[in-house]
């Protein structure tokens, strides 16, 4: 297997040339790929590598498409400026909802995270004057300037450079002293905190950058479907996106790729099944979690010596995901 | 300090000099482990005060006590699973280096020069445990030995004012136990850092200590230098209970 | 006597809720287990009653007889199948391995008995006309579900308190393993917990059954519902799931009948935050205190 220095470029340079050459279909569905590679790999820095459980990832993917979509619609925010805008947004929610994981960890933190996000959710549907409801909103074409190609096209290379940037800093951030300290605090918070790492610090971070990450996906995606809806955001979105980042390989940039394209590929093909659809689905993520314990990822580290990512393994063991416990004041964990 | 109905240390005072190596022993449940924890911020006691270099330090969060130039070990060797030896002792620098997430995620230069002196760093502190062989391996594929020395060189790396160490010949073979006196006498020695040890290995703690605290119920029973410890009688009821009670069994 | 109603629908429906969620926290307690899947397990009581006792025209107690046995199956293979093989697994695969399950049943329900839309109605098994009581007015099936959820409660703790099993499966509970020290069989005392637990939740469903309409996607309300009650009462205790499911039926019902019923799907989700916000431990849970 060549290198990581080959195969990255190589398949950069198929990417660059698919949508003159796939059907319209597939050059969405692939637009959808990088959509949710930005997505899981939030989703991975926050639950991989910080440790943090959390189930808020499918709102803020909502927040974040409502809010490039909204800040058109009430203030005329054009999308190249609601885009980061709805990103930031989303971010300071993050933070919010991140709020209780600095007391909170394991199943109270999830359900907290769960109980926000079906909130949102709610919002979303009974507060129509804001967010016109459950009919959804429809979403303008961005103008994309002096581009020679079709709409499709240019959102599709607008969802690759995006998703090459977010490849590319997720890798920085990995592999730098921020990443180290997310993985500490995963690990043993009471040794992070004894080299002078301030667990409720990069929990914060943690939150704030996968919100960020999803909120700039959900902002791609409002775009990419000219369309937001309350049911796109829903419980069923976050089990796909919990779905990509363990089956990719938790803790892992290569993972979160991975497991991106493997969901996305996979209810396509699973329309084949038709009414068992939801039984394939359930069996095939029960198998890969039963079989692959440590991902798609694992596989490729086990088969590809090359492909080792040099930090940061996947949390494994029972060790590593304790009891729900409860922090209180003055006796840390 | 007390959890709950629980009192675990109920009026210690212990002073400390710059530059000495201080054995804190104790039978199991003395309050050893919860004196450690309260001076590094991990429980805060209902009364009292902890005093280092001029500040009193109770108010702060365990990670700001870490900063001020205090460092610790634990007794079940907490490495960082998910990282290699290398990268354990590099996370030791957290707090001496800067650079949020945006210098990091854009790897600006002067992150990456950062990043380099660190690990030159850390290959240094595990040189002076001897340990730089296995710095590319999984810190858990060491065994248990290792990962304690790995620990200590994680502390190290910090060049604190003061580290405590809590137990840190538990589980090691005898000629390790040598090895750990060498390197704590080498600790203090050539870089000058105080050094508290929780030890249950009575023959390392008193060959190395310049004084020894004793610890039962969670009070301070005897402090002095080793010999006279050793003599002491309320040490002695302590550990090996008294005459009669003895004779029960 | 708008408030008396509302008081009876929400002591009903509480007493649903409390069932659910004991099956829930009876899983959670011996196992360290949360099984997502659990919202099924209630809608498949539900399914099979219908099963035997419509399309097979089984009479009632017999139907509720066999439901309930092929519940306690469904939830010892559930155990076997899906929870051993993860045994070591962390706490994210477990959740999503559940959440998978849940679909698989889901999808099981959805080919046999209908597809999406289709709801389906389960014949009122006591159609007595309402009653009059001291000038208030009390509608039967209340009362029936009401009186169903106390008695299976009432079981339990007898179960618990005298059998041995129970006692087993308490011990268990507390400590895995001083248990698998003292000699109990813990592979056994894991499949049989899953297989009351199961129980709970599907009897849940059964009495719910003849009072509404089923449909596929019934369980997955139904499950927030029981986390909000379990997290209220505290979780993992299970007096405090019981208490928890009552208060949670009370206030949804009070909510939709003062505020408007489009806020009864809000308030589980209100609740569970304001629990972990303000007090995690919930009403009768205790706060953990971690050794390092």
């Amino acid at each position: 297997m060549p290198p990581r220095r080959v195969v990255l470029p190589l398949l950069l340079a198929v990417l660059v040339v698919c949508p003159f050459v796939l059907n319209p279909y597939l050059v969405f569905v692939i637009s959808v790929v990088f959509i949710y590679t930005i997505l899981a790999l939030g989703l991975n820095l926050l639950l991989g590598f910080a440790g943090q459980f959390a189930f808020a990832n499918a709102a803020f993917f909502g927040i974040g498409a409502y809010a490039t979509a909204l800040l058109k619609i009430h203030l005329g925010v054009s999308f190249w400026l609601g885009l980061p805008l709805g990103g930031l947004i989303t971010a300071a929610i993050g933070v919010v909802v991140g709020l209780p994981a600095l007391r909170l960890s394991g199943l109270y933190l999830a359900m907290a995270t769960l109980a926000f996000a079906q909130l949102f959710q709610w919002l979303l549907i009974h507060w129509p004057s804001f967010t016109f409801g459950a009919g959804g909103i429809k979403v303008s074409h961005p103008g994309f300037g002096p581009s020679p190609f079709g709409y499709e096209t240019n959102v599709y290379f607008l969802c690759l450079g995006v998703a090459v940037l977010a490849v590319f800093a997720t890798w920085n951030i990995v592999r730098s002293r921020v990443g180290r300290a997310f993985v500490a605090i995963r690990d043993s918070e009471v040794a992070a905190q004894a080299l002078g790492i301030d667990p409720a610090r990069y929990k914060t971070v943690a939150f704030a950058l996968s919100a960020f990450y999803a909120g700039i996906a959900g902002g791609l995606h409002s775009v990419l479907l000219n369309y937001v809806a309350p049911e796109g955001y829903s419980l069923f979105q976050m089990v796909i996106h919990f779905a990509m980042v363990v089956v990719g390989g938790l803790g892992s940039v290569t993972g979160s790729v991975l497991g991106a394209a493997l969901m996305t590929a996979l209810p396509e093909v699973l329309r084949t099944f038709k009414s068992a659809q939801e039984i394939a689905f359930g069996a095939i993520l029960m198998l890969c979690i039963i079989f692959l314990p440590d991902g798609l990822y694992g596989v490729i580290r086990r088969r590809l010596a090359g492909w080792r990512e040099t930090l940061h393994r996947a949390p494994a063991g029972p060790a590593s995901a304790p009891a729900p416990a409860v922090v209180t004041p003055d006796a840390h964990p | 300090m007390a959890f709950g109905g629980l009192i675990a240390l109920k009026s210690v005072t212990m002073d400390v000099a710059a530059g000495e190596i201080r054995g804190l022993i104790g039978p199991n449940g003395a309050g050893k482990s919860t004196l450690f924890n309260v001076l590094s911020g991990l429980n805060r006691p209902q009364r009292g005060r902890v005093l280092f270099q001029g500040d009193d330090l109770l108010a702060l969060r365990p990670h700001q006590v870490a900063s001020r130039g205090i460092a610790r070990t634990f007794q079940a060797a907490h490495l960082f699973r998910g990282m290699t030896v290398l990268e354990n002792v590099m996370a030791g620098l957290h707090d001496r280096a800067r650079g949020g997430v945006l210098s990091s995620a854009l790897s600006l230069p002067a992150m990456r020069r950062a990043e380099d002196e660190a690990r030159v760093r850390a290959f240094e502190a595990l040189r002076f445990i001897e340990m730089d062989h296995v710095r590319d391996r999984l810190a858990t594929e060491l065994s248990y030995g290792q990962q304690r020395l790995v620990e200590i060189a994680r502390a190290l790396v910090r060049e604190p004012t003061l580290l405590l160490l809590d137990e840190p010949a538990a589980g090691l073979s005898v000629a390790r136990i040598t090895g750990v006196d060498e390197l704590l006498r080498r600790i203090r020695n050539e870089k000058g850092i105080t050094i508290v040890l929780v030890e249950h290995v009575i023959r390392l703690v008193m060959g190395i200590s310049d004084q020894v605290t004793v610890l039962n119920y969670g009070e301070k029973i005897a402090e002095g230098p080793p010999e006279r410890i050793r003599e002491d009688r309320a040490v002695i009821e302590a550990y090996l209970g008294k005459e009669d009670a003895g004779a029960r069994h | 006597m708008f408030f008396f109603h509302l008081l009876t629908s929400g002591l009903s429906n509480g007493g649903l809720y409390a069932l659910v969620a004991l099956g829930l926290i009876t899983i959670y307690r011996a196992t360290l287990v949360v099984n997502f899947a659990h919202g099924e397990v209630f809608m498949l009581g539900a399914f099979f009653g219908y099963m035997f006792h419509v399309t097979l025209a089984l009479p009632y107690p017999a139907s509720l007889a066999l439901a309930v046995a092929s519940s306690l199956l469904l939830g010892m293979a559930t155990e076997r199948i899906a929870y051993r093989p993860l045994v070591r697994a962390s706490t994210v695969s477990l959740v999503l391995a559940s959440v998978g399950f849940s679909f698989v049943l889901k999808g099981f329900a959805r080919v046999t008995w209908g597809g999406k839309g289709d709801y389906i109605p389960f014949p009122p098994i006591f159609s007595f006309p309402p009653l009059q009581v001291a000038g208030l007015i009390i509608v039967p099936q209340n009362l029936v579900i009401l009186g169903g959820a106390l008695a299976f409660m009432a079981v339990l703790w007898a179960f618990f308190r005298y059998t041995k099993l129970g006692k087993m499966m308490r011990a268990t509970a507390e400590n895995q393993r001083a248990a698998a020290l003292v000699g109990i069989r813990i592979e056994r005392v894991f499949a049989v917990t899953w297989g009351i637990g199961t129980c709970l939740g599907a009897v849940a469903g059964l009495l719910m059954a003849p009072v509404t309409l089923l449909y596929p996607d019934m369980g997955a309300t139904l499950l927030i519902q029981a986390f909000a009650s379990a997290i209220l009462g505290g979780f993992g205790s299970m007096p405090g799931a019981i208490l928890g499911g009552f208060i949670v039926g009370l206030v949804e019902s009070f909510v939709g009948g003062y505020l408007g019923s489009q806020y009864i799907t809000a308030a589980p989700f209100v609740i569970i935050l304001a629990v972990l916000v303000v007090r995690p431990a919930g009403l009768l849970g205790t706060r953990a205190v971690v050794k390092v």
